[in-house]
């Protein structure tokens, strides 16, 4: 019901050659600016005695790459009849600017392409969406042909789709977009392909949930209907003002694939389920600045308050191939001013994606709003590199006279130094979360198996649970991430371990049931055996397999019986000149049978301090892992496809891999309940 | 006499292939070369510019700078060259968004050149910015078209990114050791 309108570039000629100016949409005649909730189980723990088990590692399977072969997807685009009436006036709009700038002839200019229509066909073979200049699936790019996938049945593909993970019912996802909480209700948006389980065709998906974990579906709050939107309704966030109204700034991808920054928000602000969503008719509010490429310009964050009252809002772009973030001032989102500086820019680092830029208490306490400022107060800067799909994080001092943000540490700059997850993991965003006081972050979480594979089962991608984040007060050089305390309420029944000891070479089963979806705590004490020599050079890269002194041990998840598939979970300490490193990793290698799924070994080094015990966080759900180390000072999120280790066919161990220390394990572990995750019964309403 | 003169003046001039006599000199068009995008093509231009030798970093940056203002301006005149040329409407539709690219495009890199010197290095970096999202909006017009099926400017486009984005390298190196 909705019209594809495509305005005359005239619409879009910039005269950005002789001034620093931009240029808006004319604005319409028509002013259409609307004023616009765990069950608990009895828990049960059981002590258990350690029993050892012959060592059994088999040999390091083949690592083949996955091909990117599959078929281009369908390119309708969908409407929704419940925005009937936004429709008809955004229509009756168009109409009238569409007549208005018929008589005016196109006028390409220097950040423009040409007037033409873009073809619509998807025959070449790059993934789609890299030529729109937007992250497609990551792995694309080390990707190699294999003959043919694996013969995935039904039974696997189903084993894969998680229980308590945010996910569309089927489908693409990707980034997560404008989180907030309001009137009671947490949501979330996120780049959804309605159509196919690959990229294209990308609208706003909507969901809720009272807290954090059990989401209710919602409509598609925002479809590519507008000129300046109809090649995507990209990535944004919202800024809640202090009375309260929503501010929603998203990219859209223009119908000449020209990057712009639109405002959206609510229909009807008193109703909290916030479905339905007007796009501001003066839109675009922002096109791509002088010096800036016409596919350099996206993803607005959330702004904050300065100290003359003024909004301020950051956009990652690149120069070269220095990434940078530019800052943008406005007092009504309608117009805004540039500033001449970037709020920061890191040489080498590409194109900044998808930039998040919050403050954070440097006691680590609580989360923060993100205008907050002040004496004892820090502000992390997070870019997604687009060139390595990898997202990366600083922490430093943030001038609010200058807008300047400067590292604490710039060997550690953003981009060069700490990684958000070290997994597979990319596009986060965070939000503040008023009710609770936190500084909650999304990340989006993609398959590692293959397109066709994707295609096949119907869906791709999930987001992480959503973390907690706090300065890390103890080490001073580190934010910690946790998943939110209310993912408690799926713990079911808990079985304790208490200091298990594993001897070097020796795998231990842990006895817990089915092994699918679980929580799991453990902490870690090693006892040295012998001389406990010095020994440079450990890290994660070796895997599971590399034994040194004091490493590889940990967890064993998602693995078979016959340790045919299993995925590593582990610390690997060494002894070197400078002292006691530690490292936190998990190895993919071995977690599926399967040739054409991504197996990679993660993690880094994670500090560790005086009296530490070593200790990990693991949340075990079907084919998303998400480990945290120390607390949550380094992350790392892994995708796994198991063919046998599946269903009740899916255990856990514990292993001592090294070959100088006994470890002895203590553990609590629970079983998790599924989300149920379901679309919300509106018709009930 | 006169052999005496020659003699101090065959020591002095700059011939290219004079070994050890220009060490220090090439040694710093490679060690900054080597921290570019493309440091061959790096390499290449620097070594085969006159006043290369001797020149600091920012001379490099200039050089680099002039040499990409001498190609935009070759490509220029081969657009307008192809115009005059070309009846058919969609190749014409593309050259002449290339055509009003790269007329922006000649006089941004010279503005570049001109805040280099002046020691204002982000504008310098912004215009030579420029220069690369020209080529890249003139070479992606003609994939608009599925009819066309090679833009005639891929070699010069490709040519003028690669001559921005050393520039913009070796900037970023002059920046950094402010």
């Amino acid at each position: 019901m909705a019209v594809v309108t495509k305005l005359p570039l005239s619409s879009l000629a910039l005269s950005f050659h002789l001034s620093n100016s931009f240029y808006l949409n004319p604005i319409s005649p028509f002013s259409l600016l609307f004023s616009f909730s765990f069950s608990t189980h009895p828990k049960m723990d059981t002590p258990y005695h350690h029993l050892h088990a012959p060592p059994h590692y088999p040999p390091l399977l083949p690592q083949e790459q996955p091909s990117d072969a599959g078929p281009p997807a369908s390119h309708r685009k969908p409407f929704k009849g419940f925005a009937a009436i936004l429709a008809s006036v955004i229509f009756l709009l168009s109409l009238v600017a569409l007549i208005i700038n018929q008589t005016q002839k196109p006028l390409p200019s220097q950040n423009n392409i040409v007037p033409t229509s873009k073809p619509t066909s998807f025959s070449n073979p790059e993934p789609r969406g890299v030529a729109e200049g937007v992250s497609a699936k990551s792995n694309s790019h080390l990707l190699r042909n294999i003959k043919g996938s694996y013969n995935w049945t039904n039974a696997m593909f189903t084993w894969q789709r998680t229980s308590f993970h945010f996910q569309p019912e089927k489908n693409w996802m990707n980034d997560p977009n404008g989180p907030l909480f309001y009137k009671g209700w947490y949501h979330l948006f996120y780049q959804y392909n309605p159509d196919s389980a690959v990229w294209g065709n990308i609208t706003w998906g909507h969901a809720v949930s009272a807290d954090l974990i059990h989401w209710l579906y919602l409509p598609i709050a925002m479809v590519p209907d507008q000129w300046y939107d109809i090649n995507g309704v990209w990535t944004g966030s919202a800024t809640i003002l202090p009375d309260g109204q929503i501010v929603m700034l998203y990219t859209g991808s223009t119908d000449k694939s020209v990057q712009v920054q639109n405002l959206a928000y609510p229909a009807d602000p008193s109703d909290p389920l916030l479905l339905d969503w007007v796009k501001y008719p003066g839109n675009p509010v922002l096109v791509p600045p002088r010096h800036i490429g016409p596919k350099d310009f996206r993803d607005p964050t959330t702004a904050w308050a300065g100290p003359d009252g003024k909004w301020r809002l950051t956009i990652g772009s690149k120069i070269g191939k220095t990434g940078i973030s530019l800052v943008y001032q406005t007092t009504d989102f309608k117009t805004y001013e540039l500033l001449d500086e970037y709020l920061h820019a890191v040489p080498g680092t590409g194109m900044w994606e998808c930039v998040d830029f919050y403050p954070v208490a440097i006691n680590g306490s609580v989360g923060l709003d993100t205008s907050a400022t002040g004496p004892g107060i820090k502000h992390v800067l997070k870019a997604s590199l687009d060139d390595t799909k990898v997202d990366h994080y600083a922490i430093g001092t943030y001038n609010p006279e200058n807008d300047k943000w400067t590292p604490d540490n710039p060997e550690e700059d953003v981009g060069i130094g700490l990684k958000w997850d070290y997994g597979r993991y990319y596009a986060s965003k965070s939000f503040y979360d008023p009710y609770k006081k936190r500084r909650i972050v999304w990340g989006w979480i993609n398959e590692t198996d293959t397109e066709s594979d994707d295609l096949e089962k119907g869906w791709a991608s999930v987001q992480t649970i959503p973390r907690t984040v706090l300065y890390d007060n103890k080490t001073g050089s580190n934010v910690v991430q946790w998943p939110v305390e209310e993912i408690e309420s799926l713990r079911q029944n808990s079985t304790v371990f208490e200091e298990v000891v594993v001897e070097p070479g020796s795998v231990v089963p842990l006895d817990i049931g089915v092994a699918t979806q679980l929580d799991i705590s453990a902490e870690f004490e090693t006892e040295l055996l012998g001389s406990g020599a010095t020994e440079e050079g450990y890290g994660c890269s070796g895997g599971a397999v590399d034994r040194s002194a004091m490493g590889p041990f940990g967890l064993l998840v998602n693995a078979h019986d016959s340790l045919s598939e299993l995925t590593p979970i582990f610390f690997r300490s060494s002894n070197t000149t400078n002292g006691t490193n530690t490292y936190f990793c998990t190895d993919e290698t071995r977690s599926s049978l399967a040739p054409d799924v991504f197996k990679q070994v993660h993690g880094s080094k994670v500090p560790v301090l005086q009296g530490e015990k070593l200790s990990m966080r693991i949340l075990v759900d079907h084919s998303i892992v998400e480990s945290f180390g120390q607390g949550g000072r380094t992350v790392i999120t892994s995708r796994i496809y198991p063919t046998k280790a599946i269903y009740g066919a899916a255990r856990l161990f514990l292993f001592n891999n090294a070959t100088g220390v006994n470890v002895k394990a203590t553990l609590k572990i629970w079983r998790l309940n599924s989300a149920f995750i379901h679309p919300f019964p509106l018709d009930q309403i | 006499m006169v052999m005496f003169i020659v003699i101090i003046l065959c020591f002095s001039s700059n011939r290219p292939g004079v070994e050890g006599v220009r060490g220090e000199e090439n040694d710093l068009i490679e060690a900054i070369c080597k921290k570019t995008s493309y440091p061959d093509v790096c390499i290449k231009t620097l070594r085969s510019s006159p006043g290369s030798s001797g020149a600091d970093v920012k001379g490099l940056a200039h050089i680099i700078l002039e040499s990409a203002s001498t190609y935009s301006n070759d490509t220029y005149e081969q657009i307008k060259k192809l115009l005059k040329e070309t009846k058919d409407k969609a190749m014409r539709n593309c050259l002449d968004v290339c055509f009003q690219v790269y007329d922006l495009t000649i006089h941004d890199i010279p503005k570049a050149i001109k805040y280099l010197e002046s020691g204002h290095y982000d504008s310098a970096t912004e215009y030579a910015n420029d220069g690369i999202i020209d080529s890249d909006t003139c070479e992606s017009s003609f994939s608009e078209f599925p009819e066309i099926p090679k833009s005639p400017l891929t070699d010069r486009n490709n040519g003028l990114t690669e001559l921005c984005t050393i520039a913009l390298d070796i900037i970023a190196v002059q920046l950094r050791s402010k």
